[in-house]
């Protein structure tokens, strides 16, 4: 990962976004109980009382699949505090500040930070792959179980879990109350690799818990979406970066597909090299 | 963003199981993905995104989970 031009200095970004768009990013599979600390949900579906974005930062360093990440895009970024809204929203969308982490080390790092909080059962001490980039869609592809498991033949719900894991975009269709419909892409296996595509149409929710909130949504617009929810509108910038970044860590993720059915090929025939 | 945890078995339905997180929480989860026969109640398992995805050595299991406890700040 050869450093990039830098992100620049940006435009202002109101204080509170980084906690804002990581309670609606990090909701829906702690609402699931999937991760993250007991109550973490009911805050982040909170109104906005004084101090809720400092309960919010403290909710999310407790997030241990999630926090290193913020912390390694914040320091190799040079900004202090992992909260900041362009570290969230590269870590869960992308964007250049992906392309400033220097590889060596920081997977060194993710793993044993992972081996520690899972207590060696997460099996991902020393497999993580070299060229991707530290983005969500590499938790999903490379630290998440489920991509080992469709490849050893547990296509479901191995499959449903990365598609539904993984941040993904949309084209909103319609809206009625709190439910939108969706225009998106679907991750399949096809010849033993992983592709976007296929349409599917579901119907998902644009706010948290049901009572807080709603994001203006309306025919057309491009959201991005986390397991059964819409976490943010997108615009043409942003989708682009979400495509680029998850193409990307797919591409790794199919390079590493193909070794894995190649070098058993090898072993067989004696022709390793 | 989630990491796989361990969890004991509380009790055990058809397909899913009540576990115990090292947290303290009581989780259902499924057992679609688990390989072999269903687990007894007081096996551990390692569960991720809801499923149970594998088995874990009981004593080393309850070593560790002994060890996060301890490391968790009391509330």
């Amino acid at each position: 990962m050869a450093p990039g031009p830098g992100p620049g200095p940006g435009p202002e970004r109101p204080v509170g976004l980084g906690a804002a768009l990581f309670a609606r990013y990090a909701y829906p599979p702690s609402a699931l109980g999937y991760c993250g600390p007991a109550g973490a949900p009911t805050l982040f579906a909170s109104a906005r009382e004084p101090g809720w974005e400092e309960d919010v930062g403290r909710a999310a360093a407790g997030f241990e699949g999630a926090w290193p990440y913020l912390e390694l895009i914040a320091e190799a970024n040079g900004i202090a505090d992992p909260l900041e809204a362009d570290v969230v929203e590269a870590y869960f969308v992308g964007g250049p500040l992906l392309e400033r982490v220097p590889e060596e080390g920081a997977v060194a790092r993710l793993a044993r930070g992972f081996a520690a909080e899972t207590a060696g059962f997460g099996a991902v001490t020393g497999a993580l792959p070299r060229g991707g980039l530290l983005h969500h869609s590499f938790h999903v592809l490379f630290v998440y179980p489920w991509l080992r498991m469709a490849r050893a033949g547990v296509l479901e719900p191995s499959l449903r879990i990365l598609d539904r894991c993984r941040i993904r975009s949309g084209t909103v269709l319609s809206v009625e109350g709190e439910s939108v419909v969706v225009k998106s892409e679907r991750l399949r296996l096809e010849d033993g690799e992983l592709a976007i595509g296929g349409e599917q149409v579901e119907v998902v929710s644009r706010s948290l818990d049901g009572s807080g909130p709603l994001l203006e949504l309306a025919a057309g617009d491009e959201v991005s979406l986390h397991w059964d929810r819409i976490c943010d509108r997108l615009d043409r910038e942003r989708a682009g970066w979400l495509r680029d970044c998850t193409s990307r860590n797919i591409a790794v993720a199919n390079a590493g597909l193909r070794r894995s059915r190649v070098e058993p090929e090898q072993r067989r025939s004696g022709g390793a090299t | 963003m989630c990491l796989s945890r361990l969890h004991q078995v509380v009790a055990v339905g058809d397909g899913f199981a009540l576990v115990l997180g090292t947290d303290g929480l009581r989780r259902a989860v499924s057992l679609l993905a688990l390989e072999g026969a269903p687990p007894a109640v007081g096996d551990w398992l390692v569960v991720h995104s809801g499923y149970a995805i594998g088995r874990a050595d009981r004593a080393e299991a309850e070593a560790i989970a002994a060890e996060l406890r301890a490391a968790r700040p009391a509330e």
